[in-house]
């Protein structure tokens, strides 16, 4: 009953989405939306964990949807899932999940930063 | 990917409503590359009362927002349209693209409910953009036709006149119109077929009360029409008001289309 959630390494980030952001407005741009991207996406987080932590799961669903939807545009693929796992779950009040859900969260958005990095050093 | 630097809707005033600043910054982006002004706020009372201050072509509207989410300031934006057209000042409609990271079946109804008027999902694609932005255009052209052809202020007046209670005199205006239209152009028809000493004042005659009537109920342009054919009648110009008639005949019938989706709804 306890579901956990794994951090797929394969799949952490979609090479796509950021060749597209970089062909819509041009490297700074890409690079620009990726910093914008972990300091935005990095507030979600914690606001998803001081949530679960404040027992608010109206909270927890809110912080997971704004960086479901922010983690598309920069291709951070496995947050994105894992975002929409959350929310489901902090939206269904399933406990346990969320509580392996926003662990995981965390885990992900930690290996996908310094991907992004590498990828926004790669674009310079 | 086309860019339409050639856009003949590039001076359309769109909005984008929507809490995180990347895809704030992308959805703006986007909107430059398709030849687009557009501006950006991050909520849905924001949203509102940017667009009551500077009226807006578009919203781009998320749907979950923190504060004011989407589908209330929709609410709100239809509720405030709805009752300036009943103080008499009807404002152009808004169009209201739900921009939603759910694509269930149940979330689309909530939107259209709203108010909304299409969906993109998100991440928002540039061809996807593009295309819901080109269907916005078209439906709003066909809204602007339909407002040269009967004046939404002439309307808004008469549905004014409804009493509690009572059948809606706009709907009875409405058929009274379709009945007698078609008698007073074939009045004129027929006059002017027969060409005899009483044509001209018969068709001058028909076309006087067409006018009187189209103007009442806002049909401008059909109202124009038949003055121009009073006009030559009365000038000794029988054979000058037969083109005249066809196109008012042509416009009764553009008329008729839209005065029955207003009687319908």
């Amino acid at each position: 009953m306890n579901p956990t959630y794994f951090v797929d390494e394969t799949n952490v980030l979609d090479p796509a989405a950021l060749e597209r952001l970089r062909k819509l407005g041009g490297d700074k741009f890409a690079g620009d939306m990726i910093d914008l991207f972990l300091s935005y996406g990095g507030k979600q987080v914690a606001e998803a964990r001081a949530a679960w932590q404040a027992g608010d799961l109206a909270g927890v669903a809110g912080a997971a949807h704004a960086l479901k939807s922010s983690a598309g545009n920069v291709g951070a693929e496995q947050v994105r899932k894992l975002a929409a796992q959350a929310e489901q779950a902090a939206k269904g009040a399933l406990n346990e999940a969320v509580a392996a859900a926003v662990t995981a969260l965390e885990q992900a958005f930690a290996e996908t930063e310094p991907l992004l990095k590498a990828a926004k050093a790669g674009l310079i | 990917m086309s860019t339409t630097t050639d856009n003949p809707q590039t001076a359309a005033c769109i909005l984008v409503a929507e809490d995180s600043p990347l895809n704030q910054q992308v959805a703006l982006k986007q909107l430059e590359r398709l030849g687009y002004h557009a501006s950006a706020v991050s909520d849905g009372s924001q949203a509102v009362e940017t667009h009551a201050r500077t009226p807006q072509d578009i919203i781009l509207m998320d749907c979950q927002m923190p504060g004011t989410n989407g589908y209330d300031a929709t609410v709100t934006i239809r509720d405030r349209e709805e009752s300036l057209a009943a103080a008499g000042t009807p404002v152009k409609r808004v169009y209201i693209i739900a921009m939603t990271a759910n694509t269930e079946a149940d979330h689309r109804e909530r939107c259209l409910a709203a108010g909304m008027d299409d969906f993109i999902n998100k991440p928002v694609q540039l061809p996807e953009l593009e295309a819901v932005l080109r269907r916005a255009f078209s439906d709003r052209a066909t809204a602007t036709q339909k407002d040269e052809i009967i004046d939404p202020i002439i309307i808004a007046g008469l549905r004014q006149l409804r009493l509690p209670g009572k059948p809606d005199p706009l709907a009875e205006f409405i058929e009274l119109f379709l009945r007698e239209a078609p008698t007073r152009l074939d009045a004129m028809s027929d006059a002017v077929a027969k060409n005899d000493p009483t044509s001209l004042a018969r068709v001058a005659s028909a076309a006087a009360a067409l006018k009187g009537s189209a103007g009442n109920l806002g049909a401008r342009q059909l109202a124009a029409l038949c003055e121009e054919i009073e006009q030559a009648a009365r000038n000794w110009m029988l054979a000058d008001t037969k083109p005249i008639i066809h196109r008012a005949r042509q416009e009764f019938e553009r008329a008729r289309v839209v005065l029955e989706t207003i009687k319908a709804g």
